[in-house]
């Protein structure tokens, strides 16, 4: 990513944690996301039919996720990482374009949730989930190619390595082809691989290739 | 956030989001009528994987390209600076 425009400020930087705004509207959000995984199982049973209240749920995340952007890209008073940030800068750090970006992906993910799309039960079902899931790696591993976060060499390690997933899920398919209910422990060691996957992509998304 | 951050993350948005709900969709409905999803069903979210595949190839080869010494090295296309 490019590097951010320094911004005139009013007041010194802080550390994210210090920003007392910012504390607020996470430890919000997160007693949100709390509720609706609770409501999930409410919801997925089929014993909730009201959805409007969780559009309006949907809505206050959305609402909650303005007041953070605001608050963090705020050119008043910048928040930073750590203490030594706020200390040796005095404009915007730039760290949480990324984590913003990534925490509205996890909004669109609880929105979903709280909107009552189904958990997968069968086989078929978390074999289909687990190649999505690695669909999603590699479409934030281009995103972060091409924002330059990552280098063309990580992709291509990323890549195989979520390949190595996906040919692991393939095997436990044909396992579970081949005898019903042997493929699920193939399929959930395939499925912890690309946690470690999404972890090492967690990794890059602070950093910037010089 | 500068435009070009915005556009990533509102891409990151669109297809991401249109991951989510396409799988929600077809589990949903499989769920629904009481069956598992059909090899149909399986083959479409196999060929999101395919595409993202080849997308993620196209962009590597490009970044190699552009990182290549000016020399000889064709200028990549199609891929943000």
């Amino acid at each position: 990513m490019n590097s951010p425009t320094p911004v005139p400020v009013a007041l010194p930087a802080i550390p994210f944690w210090k920003s007392p705004v910012v504390l607020g509207i996470v430890v919000a959000a997160l007693s949100a996301l709390a509720a609706k995984f609770k409501l999930q199982a409410y919801i997925t049973s089929g014993n909730v039919t009201d959805i409007a209240g969780y559009v309006l749920e949907a809505l206050s995340a959305v609402s909650a996720y303005v007041a953070l952007h605001a608050r963090v890209f705020s050119s008043v008073q910048p928040v930073t990482l750590t203490q030594g940030g706020a200390d040796t800068k005095n404009s915007q750090a730039g760290f949480a374009r990324v984590g913003m970006l990534v925490s509205l992906v996890l909004m669109l993910v609880a929105g979903c949730a709280a909107l009552g799309i189904a958990q997968p039960k069968t086989f078929a079902q978390q074999y289909a989930t687990g190649v999505a899931a690695c669909t999603t790696a590699l479409s934030t591993t281009d995103t972060l190619l091409r924002a330059r976060t990552i280098t063309p060499a990580d992709a291509t390690n990323i890549e195989r390595q979520v390949d190595n997933v996906k040919a692991g899920l393939d095997i436990a398919q044909g396992l579970e082809a081949a005898t019903t209910g042997s493929g699920a422990t193939k399929l959930q060691q395939a499925l912890a691989a690309l946690t470690a996957v999404q972890t090492y992509l967690a990794s890059k998304q602070g950093s910037t290739t010089p | 956030m500068n435009p070009q951050n915005i556009a990533l993350a509102l891409q990151l948005l669109i297809t991401i989001g249109n991951q989510v709900v396409n799988l929600g969709s077809l589990i949903q409905t499989a769920q629904n009528e009481g069956r598992d999803l059909t090899p149909a069903e399986l083959a479409q979210v196999k060929d999101a994987y395919a595409a993202a595949h080849a997308q993620l190839d196209a962009d590597i080869a490009a970044a190699n390209a552009a990182a290549a010494p000016a020399s000889g090295a064709a200028p990549a296309s199609g891929t943000p600076a």
